[in-house]
């Protein structure tokens, strides 16, 4: 529960800063790279918990079946959803 | 890009079968401290953006119904394929609330197991290449405004250019506000459904 909010507290700090202009021009127009460094450090990271843990090696073609499956459904929950609540809102399509 | 972000992660999982598993608790740390840089930087590149209130005012009420309708859905979705692949509804939960934001919302379940991490990243790719092939169909038969559902979180980034190549600005602009709620629930809702 703490890091929910140690997350969300940081992402709010930096668009306030941001925002406000007090972020130094060097740093902000770096952030793209730096965002970027971040991420690749953290998939690394995180493809070294794989290699170090067995049990996802050994199910990874059934983790791959149910990874299409979940895909699948959450797009097509979504798009009901969203269909059904412009429909409540009486919003007309728009195609 | 995509290629690019399954390439770091395969490279480390083969570091990680050479190295000991006595490793395994530093990980969590390097995951923690580079997680919170990550988010500080995404809040900085958001804030660049000062168009950003007046843009969101146009959208109107769809503003918060289209990101809400959209995390519904995914939620359920998941939850209902999840029980029917035996699951627990709150890992379930967890993999439908990453909004096809792959690479954070893994990251985040990383140090509940690993095993749903994968299954988290995979989901989520998955997500974003069936949103890639799907938009434009869903654009054309069903609606603008639905088109942006399959994107989820990455409405804001990856897929946008797709939204707005084939809908209109209107819709593209509230595709950047949707993808922008989506992004901040991603951190909330993923550790909401693991860690109590």
């Amino acid at each position: 529960m703490s890091s929910i909010l140690l997350y969300l507290a940081l992402l709010i700090v930096g668009g306030f800063l941001s925002y406000k202009g007090w972020i130094h021009q060097g740093l902000s127009n770096k952030i793209d790279k730096l965002q970027l460094a971040c991420l690749f450090v953290l998939l690394f990271v995180m493809g070294l918990r794989i290699g170090m843990d067995d049990r996802v090696l050994d199910a990874f073609a059934q983790i791959g079946l149910h990874a299409i499956l979940f895909g699948i459904f959450t797009i097509i929950g979504s798009v009901l959803t969203v269909h059904l609540m412009l429909k409540v809102f009486n919003r007309k399509a728009v195609k | 890009m995509t290629f690019k972000i399954i390439l770091a992660v395969i490279a480390g999982t083969l570091v990680g079968l050479a190295l000991p598993d006595t490793l395994y608790a530093t990980t969590d740390t390097l995951l923690t401290v580079g997680l919170c840089l990550l988010l500080f930087f995404v809040g900085i590149d958001i804030g660049k953006n000062k168009n950003v209130f007046s843009d969101i005012k146009r959208t109107g009420v769809l503003f918060f119904v289209v990101p809400i309708a959209i995390a519904v859905g995914s939620l359920l979705g998941a939850i209902m394929v999840g029980t029917f692949l035996g699951y627990p509804l709150n890992e379930s939960g967890a993999i439908g609330s990453g909004m096809g934001w792959y690479t954070l919302s893994s990251i985040i379940i990383a140090p509940y197991s690993s095993e749903l991490s994968v299954l988290a990243f995979l989901t989520n790719v998955m997500r974003e290449v069936f949103a890639i092939a799907l938009i434009p169909i869903i654009a054309k038969r069903i609606g603008f405004i639905e088109a942006i559902s399959p994107a989820g979180a990455t409405a804001m980034d990856t897929t946008l250019p797709i939204i707005s190549q084939n809908t209109n600005s209107e819709t593209a602009i509230l595709s950047f506000s949707t993808g922008l709620i989506l992004s901040t629930l991603v951190p909330i809702l993923v550790p909401l459904f693991l860690f109590r």
